[in-house]
């Protein structure tokens, strides 16, 4: 039972770490994103 | 003595283990509020916390009974201060363009390690200064202290976000390491520098 929680705490964990990394990824996406400015659609 | 802590026990009734049972009630608090931030903000990190408060309040109503504790009130104040520490660490500011990743990581690494500490710690797990027998499994082979090592690492990221946390990093290891000179006395365990002669107890 005490293996199962552990095993529970250490995949929230790597979740956690993974879910933090990937939110970081797209903040910085979204910055770069927003600096190059709107481009007007072409016909 | 070497004890293997389990991890489902009776209920200790609330007289027997009045202060158990009050932080038993604390940690809960603390629980549902953490279940509350996982829900609103979707990050898991607060599932981390969960999981953590949730064990740390059924451990404290579910404790073994104390062989030898500290009498002083004001050790058991440090304790519970130390404890609550973390809440007064200052807001970001003049903070590296990766501090706030940084942060995050570590509070994930440290929350973990202290998390799987206290599993390991089971029905010996308590804020003050207490022997409910000495741990020697899991993390507590490798580390003496591994709750309070995952703390300073987690506790690591507010000095990232803020420089001026600096200060209050080194008081909240002060407090740690006063806690653990106080456990190590009360588990009759050696002090660090007498066992860095002998790496093993």
């Amino acid at each position: 039972m005490k293996r199962i929680f552990k095993i529970l705490v250490v995949v929230l964990a790597l979740s956690a770490l993974v879910q933090t990394i990937a939110l970081a990824k797209v903040k910085t996406g979204d910055t770069t994103d927003s600096s190059k400015g709107h481009s007007d659609p072409t016909v | 003595m070497i004890q293997q802590s389990k991890l489902i026990g009776q209920i200790n009734h609330f007289r027997a283990d009045s202060s158990g049972w009050i932080g038993s009630v604390i940690m809960f608090i603390f629980a549902l509020i953490a279940g509350y931030r996982w829900h609103t903000s979707g990050l898991i990190f607060f599932g981390l916390l969960l999981v953590r408060d949730l064990a740390a309040s059924w451990f404290l109503i579910s404790r073994k009974p104390s062989k030898e504790k500290t009498d002083l009130r004001v050790i058991e104040l440090i304790a519970y201060l130390s404890s609550g520490f973390p809440f007064i660490y200052l807001n970001p500011h003049h903070s590296l363009p990766q501090a706030g990743l940084l942060s995050s990581i570590l509070a994930v690494i440290g929350f973990a390690i202290s998390t799987l500490a206290v599993f390991d710690l089971g029905r010996s797990f308590g804020v003050s200064p207490a022997n409910r027998g000495v741990v020697r499994t899991g993390l507590y082979r490798y580390v003496r202290h591994p709750m309070y090592t995952g703390y300073v690492i987690s506790e690591f990221g507010f000095v990232l976000l803020n420089p001026f946390n600096y200060i209050l990093w080194v008081i909240s290891i002060a407090l740690y390491l006063y806690r653990s000179i106080l456990e190590n006395r009360v588990l009759d365990l050696p002090d660090l520098a007498s066992s860095l002669g002998d790496g093993r107890n």
